[in-house]
């Protein structure tokens, strides 16, 4: 009897592709996460709602408002040369017309008494925008656009570039920044109680010739309070500036139309 | 007279058909894996104006551990220093396949969580895992997947062992007899411990990713397979 290979040589064929799974797409096994899956399934906290979906809840900003801060290097860096001191920051005007800057809402920051810095914030329904700072009685350091650091309704995980100018004194150089809501953190109120507040990071960089110039600044802002928590860079560490007291006076701004 | 095929004795004949089929099959696959591997897609030199990329080339021992694949090595930094790394790698062949949790355990990292999401929708999985240092606990979040050129992914979770045989012979044969060109898609970022949960590191993965993703599907191998064009929307 004549042998008829072919019929086996495709059945055995078949049965190779079939056991292999030709043609099946591979389908990932039901992952278990592990012992540290929490970083991979954390959500984000939405602060309570309302409470962030404008500007006037995130930074009430009333003229003669003030928030009192204790300011302090981070515990565990040194410190030398820097001594834990008072900040207040204060609204002086809601609405300044500044030469040279704009429009504007100007806070001074005074670091025991004394005039330590200025800042120039566009407030809109949608955005707070960082317009011009200046340190202590110098002229302002103007960014133009203004540098937006936050977009509301305020959301962790929001960031926004900015390619801009910057001016100090006549001259203009080229900069950029990146502002984020980093997290939201809880952070201990003036009576011990906590708060969550959102967490703004933001990175100025002005291009100077060769040189750059980086403004680092970190905010937290809580709802209804503002300015909870601040960090400043000095002499290359963390400084902290905690809320120890506030003052509302007078009536809450209106923001100013974009 | 020419002896004919069906001249030779029966055995002779079975086996003489069989090393046809092998050669003709060898062949075929050959030529569809080489065809497979060509495909490597540009991708973005910068992410929302927020990440820009430099080159970071995949060094030679690990190119040649992989095949010597076609590949690309970048990594994505934005002003606050974070840094995503990124391979692509063409899916030349079973080698190009490499387990990364393999690859990391070399280097003193565990797996500690692993959960396959559908990152770019329902049916397009991403294999996403934890990888902590055993020495100094630094913890590295892994995103891994397959695209092939109509953007549909995979996780090839199977391949957890070299000898997993029966695996890499599945994939093979689905390599070659599906057709489509694909790529490996690692990306991978640092989590730092101020980032307390990962969702920063999770953050700046998922935008990476994004953007990978969508250049990928963009690139779509036209260049390679002009035929497939009428099917890309």
């Amino acid at each position: 009897m004549r042998a008829r290979p072919y019929p086996f040589l495709i059945t055995g064929l078949a049965a190779i592709l079939g056991i292999a799974g030709a043609g099946c797409e591979n389908m990932p096994e039901d992952a278990k996460g592990g012992p540290e899956s929490q970083f991979l399934t954390s959500q984000a906290k939405m602060l309570a709602a309302g409470d962030f979906l404008s500007s006037s809840s995130l930074l009430p900003l009333s003229q003669g408002a003030t928030w009192h801060m204790l300011y302090h290097p981070l515990p565990h860096t040194p410190r030398q040369s820097i001594k834990d001191t008072s900040i207040d920051i204060r609204v002086a005007s809601v609405n300044a017309n500044i030469p040279g800057v704009g429009k504007g809402a100007l806070l001074e920051v005074r670091r025991d008494g004394n005039l330590w810095r200025r800042e120039v914030y566009q407030v809109t329904p949608t955005d707070l925008s960082l317009l011009a700072v200046a340190e202590e009685n110098r002229p302002y350091m103007v960014y133009t656009p203004a540098i937006p650091l936050l977009h509301y309704p305020a959301q962790e995980g929001w960031s926004r570039a900015w390619n801009g100018r910057f001016s100090y004194k006549g001259h203009t150089f080229p900069a950029n920044a990146l502002s984020r809501i980093t997290t939201t953190d809880s952070i201990y109120r003036p009576d011990g109680t906590t708060t969550e507040a959102y967490r703004v990071d933001t990175l100025i960089i002005a291009h100077i010739g060769a040189d750059e110039v980086n403004f680092p600044t970190i905010r937290w802002l809580a709802p209804g309070t503002g300015f909870i928590q601040r960090g400043f860079i000095e002499h290359g560490r963390l400084c902290i500036a905690a809320l120890s007291r506030i003052e509302q006076q007078g009536k809450p701004t209106r923001p100013t139309k974009p | 007279m020419r002896p004919s095929f069906g001249d030779m004795p029966a055995p002779f004949r079975l086996v003489s058909a069989l090393f046809a089929v092998t050669a003709a099959l060898t062949i075929f696959i050959g030529i569809r894996a080489d065809h497979q591997g060509q495909w490597l897609p540009s991708v973005p030199d910068s992410i929302d104006q927020i990440w820009t990329a430099i080159d970071m080339p995949i060094d030679h021992l690990t190119l040649a551990r992989l095949g010597h694949p076609r590949a690309l090595g970048r990594q994505y930094g934005n002003l606050f220093q974070e840094h995503v790394g990124v391979n692509v790698i063409a899916a030349a062949s079973i080698d190009a396949f490499h387990e990364p949790t393999i690859c990391m355990a070399g280097y003193g990292y565990s797996l500690t969580a692993q959960k396959y999401i559908p990152l770019f929708g329902p049916d397009k999985p991403i294999r996403a895992m934890i990888l902590r240092s055993d020495t100094t606990g630094q913890r590295i979040l892994l995103y891994y997947w397959v695209q092939d050129q109509f953007g549909k992914t995979t996780t090839q979770s199977s391949f957890r062992a070299y000898q997993e045989y029966g695996y890499r012979l599945r994939h093979g044969l689905n390599a070659t007899i599906n057709g489509r060109q694909s790529c490996i898609v690692r990306v991978y970022t640092a989590i730092r411990p101020a980032d307390l949960l990962g969702r920063q590191a999770r953050r700046n993965l998922d935008t990476v990713s994004h953007a990978l993703y969508e250049a990928l599907r963009r690139d779509n191998g036209i260049g390679v397979n002009p035929s497939r064009e009428e099917m890309i929307p």
